[in-house]
Parts: C-alpha cells; structure tokens; sequence
C-alpha cells in the first residue's frame, strides 16, 4: 500500500470512529482531510467514496447546504473514473436532501434515472436505498399507503443484500408512516421488530426507543404505559442531549411523546431544538397552544397527531386562558398552512392544509363551546 | 524415455539482462564483483596483494573493458565456470579453498554464476584474457553471446596473472562507456571495494571505504562528523541527524539519517542495502519502519541472504530481526536526540512535526517519550506542551483552546493578546493528538472548543454606532465587488494594532467554487442542472463575517478614505486568514493592488 493510501485509509477510519461516536462534526472534518489527499494523487475512486462519508456527516451535523453541495459533487462525478456504487450513494443522498425543496416530477425523473444507474452497472444490492428514497418521498407528500408499501420494500431487500442503511432506519420510518396511517396493530408488529435487533450505533438504539414512544401514544398511554412513557422519554431525552449532532428529527418525535403527557414548560423550552423549519414549528406551537387550552378547559390531553377526529367536548370548565391559547392557536395554524402551500404543491399534495384544516376545526369547536352561555 | 530440454541461449541472456537487474548497466556491478572475488581468491594464497581493478572505456570505439590481478582462470575454470550457465567459480573454488583458508578471508560475494553473462545484454561481442597464478599460459575466449565460444592460446601477448575482460557495446549501449555512466555506476554499488577502481587516465573512482569499515576506534564525535561527511558527499544532503548503525547479530552496520527535506509523510524511508561493500538493493523502502518517512541512509548486512539476481534480499528470519533492530534504534534515536540536542529536535520536528504528530498518535512508547516536546502553532509562538507546562504558575487546569483550520490564523494573536493558551491545528490528528495528550495527563489542561465567535471579542454598540457609515461603505464596496455574502460588523479586540479579522469557513468556499465549476460543466437544465444552481444559492446565504476592531486607530480614521483603502480592510483580513485563497479572492486581491497602484499615480 503506498503511503498516501496508508494515510487516507487512516483518515477514513479515523472519521469513522468519530461517525460512530456521534461526533458528525469531527467525522467530516477527518473525511474531509481524506478527500483532499484523494484529490492531490488524483485518486478518483477514493475521492469519491468520501465524499459520500464527508456529505453524510455534514448532513449528520446540520450543515445541509454544505452537505448537499458536497453529495452533488460525488453524484456529478465520471462513473468510468470512480465507483458506480459510491455515486450511487451520493446522488440517493443528494435526492434526500432535496425532497421538500423540489417537485414531485423533478424527484421521479431522478427516481427513475437512479433506477436505470443501477440497472446499468448491475447493482442490485443497494437497491434497498432507493426504495427508501422513494418511500420517503412518497412520506412527505402524505401518499401513505406508498410510502409504506416502498418502506416494506426497502426492508425486504435490506434483509436480503449487504446492509447499509442500518434497519433501525427503515423500520423506524416504517413505524412512523403506520403510526401516521393509524395502523396500531401493523406498529406494534414493526415495533416489536425494530426492537429486538442488537444496535450498533447510539442513533439506532435511540429510533428503537422512540418507535415505542410511538406506539405508546397510538395507546393513548392506556393503564401504566403514561409512567413508563414518561421515563422512557427522560432517558432518550438525555441520549439525545449528549448526541453532537443535528437531533431535530428525534426531537419532534419526542417532543410529541411530552405534549402528550402535559409537560408544556419542558416543550416550549426544547421547540427551538426542533430547527428552522417554520413549517414544523408552526404547527408545534399550535399544537402546543391547543394542549393547553384543553388543560385550562378542564379536558383531556389529546394527540393531536394520532386523533382522525376529536369530538366535540360536552363539558367545559370557562377559562378566558383558554381563550387566548385558542386564537394563538389559530393563528400558528394558519402560519402553518401558509408554509404548507409552497412545498404541497410542488409535491402535488393537499394532505398538510387538510390535517392542518382538521385542527382548526378543533379549535374552533372548542372556540364555540366557550362561547356558549 | 528421457530427453534434453532445448535451451534458447540468447534468448536467455537477455532476458536474465533486462529482467534481473533494476537499472541499466548493473552487469558491471557482476564484473566488478567477479574482479573482486578473483583478487580476493589470490589473497588467499597471497595476502601481501595489492589488489587492483582498472576500466579502460572508449566511446569511439565502443570498448569498455575490465582488468584484474586476482588468480586468473585456466582451461578448465574457463570450460567450467565461464561458459556454463548456473555454473559459480565463486561456490565451487569457495569450496576447494574453505580447507584451506577461514571464512572471513574468502569473503566472496558471487554466488550464482549468471552475472558474467548479463554482459551480453549490452555487448556484441565479449573477449576474455586471462592467466592462472602459477601459470605461463595466457587464453582467451571470444563469443558473440549465441552460444558458441572460441578458446584460444595467445602465448604471443604479454599477460600479467589475471583477467581482462573486453566488451564490444552494443551501438544503443555505446553510452555505458561514457565516464560520468561509470562514475556514477561504482559510486553507488562498489564504492566501498577495499582496493582502487580506476579508470585509465582518470584515477581511482572508489572511496574504498566508509567510516563504519574503518578499524581504529574513533571519538564519538569524530565517527559523527565522519558520518556526516559521507552524508554529505554520498547523498547530496546536509543530515538534520545522524544515527550510526552497528549491529552485532545479525551483523548490519552502516548509516541512516534523518533527511532536512520534508517528505510530507508520503514518501517512503530509503535505505541503500549493500552486502560487503557491494550494492544490492539501492533505495530499499521497505527495510525502515514505514513511519520513519524522514530517515534515509545505507548499510551493509553481510547476513542477509541476496536473491538469485542480487537486485534484493530474502525476506527470511535474519531480514526481520534486522528490520525490527533498526525500527529501534530509529525510536531509541528519536529520543535520545529530544534529551540531549532540544535544538537538534526542533529542526527536525519543524521539518518532519507532521509526520511525527502521526506516529506519536499511533504509537505510545513515541507519544509518551515526544509528546511533551513536539512543537504547536501556538498563540504563543511555536511552542510545545511541555514547554508551556514549565512557565505555568499555578496547579489549576489550564484552559486550552483548541483552533481549527477553519479557524483564521489571526485568533491566535487575539488569543495571545488576551493571554490565552490557543493551538491551532492544521490537521485533524493535531486534534486527536492533543485531545489523547488531555486525557492521558488529566489535570493539566482543559480543553475549550471555541464556536466561530470566540469570546476573546467583545461586542461594542458605542463603537459601532459610531462607525456605522464605515461600516455601510464598506459593506458597499464589498457588494460592488460581487462580495454579497459578508457581513461587517464592528467588535473590540486586542491587540490594538489589528484592524479586522475575517471569519469564514474554508469548507463553504470550497464548496462554492466547486459549484461554480459544476455549474459550467451541467447545463442548467440538465437532471444536475437545477439542484447545482439551487445549491448554488443556499451557500450564497453562508455569510462570512469581517469584524473591524474598534479599538484599532487606524479603522476610526478611514471614515472618509477612498474605496481602494476600505477594501484593503478586506484584503488585509483575508491574508490574515490563513487559508488558501481561492481563485476568486486572489483575482481581487490582484485588483485591489493594481487599483491602489493606480490610485497611488494620481497627483
């Protein structure tokens, strides 16, 4: 080996140890060295292969616009030069990142392109990955039943070829899609499975706890399910803290779990953990608002979320309280459904403003409740 | 039934010429040798000999040719050794002769017989003269390399005991007579032959000898510098140090240094690898430890067991106690010159730091007997741990901030300004480093990982209000310049003299410009296309911030300065910076001179 391939692979397992450490941030810095050095002996096949490793971490660590940038320079790359595969993986990656910024026609063409890269250079054994992408894009728009046929697909053939995403990541996004499709038996089955594998990496344990959570809240926290929730998520909670990472995708699952439970100081407090997407937090905060306008309503704690329908309430306590959380409420709504707009109809979708309408009615039905004599 | 399998004779010569050998002309290495056994076999039976060997080349005619005054060979030696392939004189007269003469006296290195024959690869034509000690017959053998030979009796010529060999070059090998080609040739495989190799009307060509062959007991000091001068003259280099090799068993002895010429950690340590006093294998790289990047130097392990073609050695037992013995002694010298030359080790560390942070990271005895004294970028200066440690007052832990590359080198003057202990390291493994140092020595230093904005800056509201035309200006200039994407803001920050830093990622601007050539490369409406021109976009939203100090002078009284001078906050803060300038900063930085220049002009 010569030594520059000594100090590459060096650099690469270096960046490794601290991927698996959580330490993103690090990782890409050491990916980053390796690169570089790839690049001054002209070694394409290296080169390429890290900048998937160095797009990912940035990803990992919340650098998305470096992170893309990164990912499109290995998925441009000349595949007679490099490794199709690790093309192959930057493209799928770079697909990822673009999914609520592009339209639904502009991610098939690159769907179906990827599906022909792969056919062309006989790669069938990551085929799971763009399953996934697929199924993901298929989640974001809602198409639910898709989203969870392609996710069942993704795992199959996960099960069946060289793993590389790790199945906590298709089973944690098939557990949410059943959890969204309001599937308790099918999220208890996926759950009971997404817990039993042995973990590698802390960010897999961490998906197996929060599917639980997930199906804790289907639950409705039934029996003593509320207290063991409730430490469940104090645990994760921690675990997420010590991560040196971008955390927003588990906390807006966890976060869930605690609204359920009635710990609004402790949500308001981690919301802006939850990043900028003002979209999500919109509806956050509007979720919040009307959890606490319920609680000073003197009704039960609903997950919103999980809730088809909420019926009317028959008995409220008067509360001018609530009254100011309602209108606050309201209005992140319609924040909400404004953020909506750009990216339902790129992604040809009207599910976001239809959920988002549903919870206005909520609102307003509580509105009129408290209006009455 | 049995049959003789055909050989190819010519065929076989050259292809035992152009595939044994690592570079061309090797076969005089063989006659030399051949030269060198026949006078040693002579000394056997006579050791007052004053041995000899004499090149004679000519160009014009295309004659290059060899003369010894070792035993000489008769009729039968001819018959046997020299016109049967396989055949070694050497193994067979070492035989006859080990009754009569001890080990050490024959120390003959031919071992396998096929070295004569290279010859033919680049001669026409090959004549052999040649008279046995004790013997009045003069032969001479003649073969053009095709497998036949004539043997004659030339009792017409005079002949001193010994052998000339004639070689008819080749019109392509006509080059191999020229004097600087055979200069060159002894140098570097037969330098050290204990008797001179002259070439006719040039002298001796051969040093004959190497400190580590001489037999008197020299002063430590005097080997040193004798070591130093062979260094010197043999390598071309001045060593930053010298690391003498006498081995007992396996027996090695010789030289390796440490090199002044960086290596980048990319280049493999090299060792020349003799075997008495001949040239096996020039330029080894894999005998010294892969880590010893920055050590070179040559030996000569008459243990060592050289393959069929003598261009390497086996790597048997022998081979890897040797190899094991010099990776100790390489680290036993490392340290050894740390404690007594901390002048010496600087130099080198200044040289080959990079390449030793590295093996101090791998390699624990190295860490912990260097790391204390392996030199930083520090706000200090270049300074190391240890000597850090020796001017610290207090028990307390330290805190110690911990720059990236992505930090601009200029925080570490604010660091200093401050007081504050900072490293910047321009490599990850500078990091990994100083982060094992931290937890191998709790205690000591406490490690802070400062954001983008260190707090060594203080923000400053009366300043900027008071600047904020500057700053309006110069944020104008800057977009003038196609400069969107940073940011002015004024701060308070020591030392006083410093008039902005900028702070921006390295990775962002690369990133940019690599977009920039995507963009060229993918039409915009192509599948790429769109997402490069988007990405393009959201990394034109990473600003970079440039912070004018507001306790710098200088930055109060430019208020009303011409563009060309407010620009020059920029440019000055970038170069600052550190970093690598991309091809975009550099084209304005060109311009912002040319523009000052032209400024400069006007009355």
């Amino acid at each position: 080996m010569t030594k520059h391939l000594k100090e590459f692979q060096r650099l690469k397992n270096a960046g490794w140890s601290f991927y698996q450490r959580g330490d993103y941030r690090t990782a890409a810095t050491h990916y980053r060295e390796a690169r570089l050095l790839a690049e001054a002996h002209e070694d394409h096949i290296n080169r390429v292969e890290v900048l998937y490793w160095e797009g990912d971490s940035l990803a990992a660590a919340g650098d998305f616009d470096i992170s893309l940038a990164t990912l499109l320079e290995g998925a441009t790359a000349d595949p007679t030069r490099s490794n199709p595969v690790d093309i192959f993986n930057c493209w799928i990656s770079a697909v990822d990142r673009c999914i609520k910024k592009k339209s639904y026609q502009y991610l098939r063409q690159h769907l179906e392109e990827l599906h022909l890269f792969l056919e062309k250079y006989g790669l069938s054994r990551v085929i799971h990955k763009l399953y996934f992408t697929e199924a993901d894009v298929e989640l974001t728009r809602r198409n639910l039943e898709a989203a969870r046929n392609k996710f069942l697909l993704s795992w199959e053939t996960h099960i069946m070829r060289v793993p590389y995403y790790t199945q906590a990541t298709h089973l944690y996004s098939l557990c949410y899609t059943l959890f969204l499709l309001r599937d308790e038996p099918s999220l208890s089955r996926w759950v009971k499975t997404i817990e039993e594998i042995d973990y590698e990496l802390a960010q897999d344990r961490l998906k197996a706890k929060l599917a639980r959570l997930m199906l804790c809240r289907a639950r409705r926290f039934e029996g003593k399910e509320a207290k063991i929730a409730r430490s469940v998520a104090k645990e994760t909670m921690s675990q997420i803290d010590a991560m040196n990472r971008d955390t927003s995708y588990f906390e807006e699952s966890l976060l869930r779990v605690f609204l359920r439970l009635g710990e609004f100081a402790l949500v308001e407090q981690r919301l802006s953990k939850l990043g900028d997407n003002e979209f999500t937090l919109s509806v956050f905060y509007g979720d919040l608002a009307l959890s606490r306008a319920r609680v000073a309503l003197g009704l039960p704690l609903v997950d919103d979320e999980w809730e088809a329908k909420v019926a009317p309430p028959t008995e409220i306590t008067p509360s001018f309280e609530a009254a100011g959380h309602l209108e606050a409420a309201a209005l992140h709504y319609q924040d909400a459904i404004r953020w909506a707009k750009d990216f339902e109809e790129k992604l040809e979708t009207r599910w976001y403003t239809e959920d988002l309408q549903e919870r206005l009615a909520r609102v307003a039905a509580l509105q009129s409740a408290l209006a009455r004599p | 039934m049995q049959q003789q399998m055909q050989t190819h004779f010519q065929g076989l010569i050259q292809l035992l010429a152009k595939n044994l050998y690592p570079e061309p002309g090797v076969y005089l290495r063989e006659l030399i040798q051949n030269a060198h056994d026949a006078i040693q076999f002579r000394r056997g039976l006579d050791p007052e000999l004053e041995g000899s060997i004499e090149i004679e080349a000519s160009v014009k005619k295309g004659l290059l040719s060899f003369r010894d005054n070792g035993i000489g060979m008769d009729r039968s030696d001819i018959e046997n050794f020299l016109s049967t392939i396989g055949a070694s004189g050497t193994r067979q007269r070492t035989q006859e002769l080990q009754s009569l003469s001890p080990d050490e006296l024959v120390q003959t290195i031919g071992r396998f017989g096929i070295g004569f024959l290279s010859s033919f690869a680049a001669a026409a034509r090959v004549e052999v003269t040649t008279r046995k000690l004790g013997s009045e017959v003069v032969l001479q053998w003649t073969s053009q390399g095709d497998g036949f030979y004539e043997l004659t009796e030339r009792s017409d010529i005079p002949f001193a005991v010994g052998t000339q060999i004639v070689l008819h070059l080749l019109p392509e090998k006509i080059s191999h007579a020229e004097e600087s080609f055979l200069r060159k040739l002894i140098r570097r495989y037969v330098d050290f032959l204990p008797f001179p190799i002259s070439l006719v009307g040039r002298g001796v060509l051969n040093r004959m000898s190497a400190p580590w062959y001489e037999a008197e007991a020299q002063p430590p000091e005097e080997t040193y510098k004798a070591l130093e001068r062979f260094i010197k003259e043999r390598f071309g280099e001045h060593p930053l140090w010298v690391i003498p090799v006498s081995l007992k068993k396996p027996q090695v002895a010789g030289v390796l240094y440490i090199t002044p010429n960086p290596t980048g950690g990319y280049q493999p340590p090299m060792v020349d690898i003799f075997q008495r006093r001949i040239g096996v294998r020039l330029e080894d790289t894999s005998l010294l430890p892969s880590w010893a990047s920055f050590v070179r130097g040559l030996i000569d392990a008459p243990d060592f067991t050289p393959t069929a073609a003598r261009d390497n050695i086996q790597q048997d037992s022998v081979y890897h106690e040797v190899r094991a013995q010099l990776d100790q002694l390489v680290r036993a010298s490392l340290i050894h010159v740390q404690m007594t030359q901390p002048r010496a080790f600087r130099e080198i560390c200044l040289r080959h730091g990079g390449q030793l942070k590295s093996v101090a990271l791998h390699d624990q005895e190295i860490f912990d007997a260097l790391i204390e004294h392996i030199p930083f970028e520090t706000s200090l200066g270049l300074l190391s741990l240890g000597e850090y440690l020796l001017t610290k007052e207090s028990l307390e832990k330290t805190p110690l901030y911990l720059l990236s590359q992505q930090h601009p080198r200029a925080l570490l003057e604010l660091c200093q300004a401050r007081g504050f202990l900072a490293v910047r390291c321009a490599h990850p493994l500078e990091e990994e480093l100083i982060s094992l140092f931290c937890a191998r020595r709790p205690g000591l230093f406490e490690v802070v990982r400062p954001s983008q904005e260190l707090e060594i800056m203080a923000s400053a509201p009366e300043a900027a209000r008071r600047l904020s035309g500057l700053v309006q200006r110069l944020s104008m200039v800057l977009r003038q310049r196609g400069l969107l994407h940073i940011k002015v803001e004024v701060r308070s920050f020591l030392p006083k003299h410093l008039e902005s830093i900028l702070l921006q990622s390295e990775a962002v601007e690369e990133r940019k410009e690599k977009l920039k050539e995507m963009a060229q490369r993918l039409p915009a409406r192509s599948l790429f296309g769109e997402i490069v021109q988007d990405s393009q976009e959201a990394l034109e939203g990473h600003t970079a911030t440039l912070y004018l100090n507001a306790e710098c002078e200088a930055v109060g009284g430019l208020g009303g300065a011409p563009e060309h001078l407010l620009f020059g906050l920029y440019t000055v803060a970038l170069l600052r910076a550190g970093g690598q300038l991309t091809k975009e900063q550099r084209a304005l930085l060109i311009a912002q001179l040319r523009e000052a220049m032209h400024a400069g002009k006007r009355p």
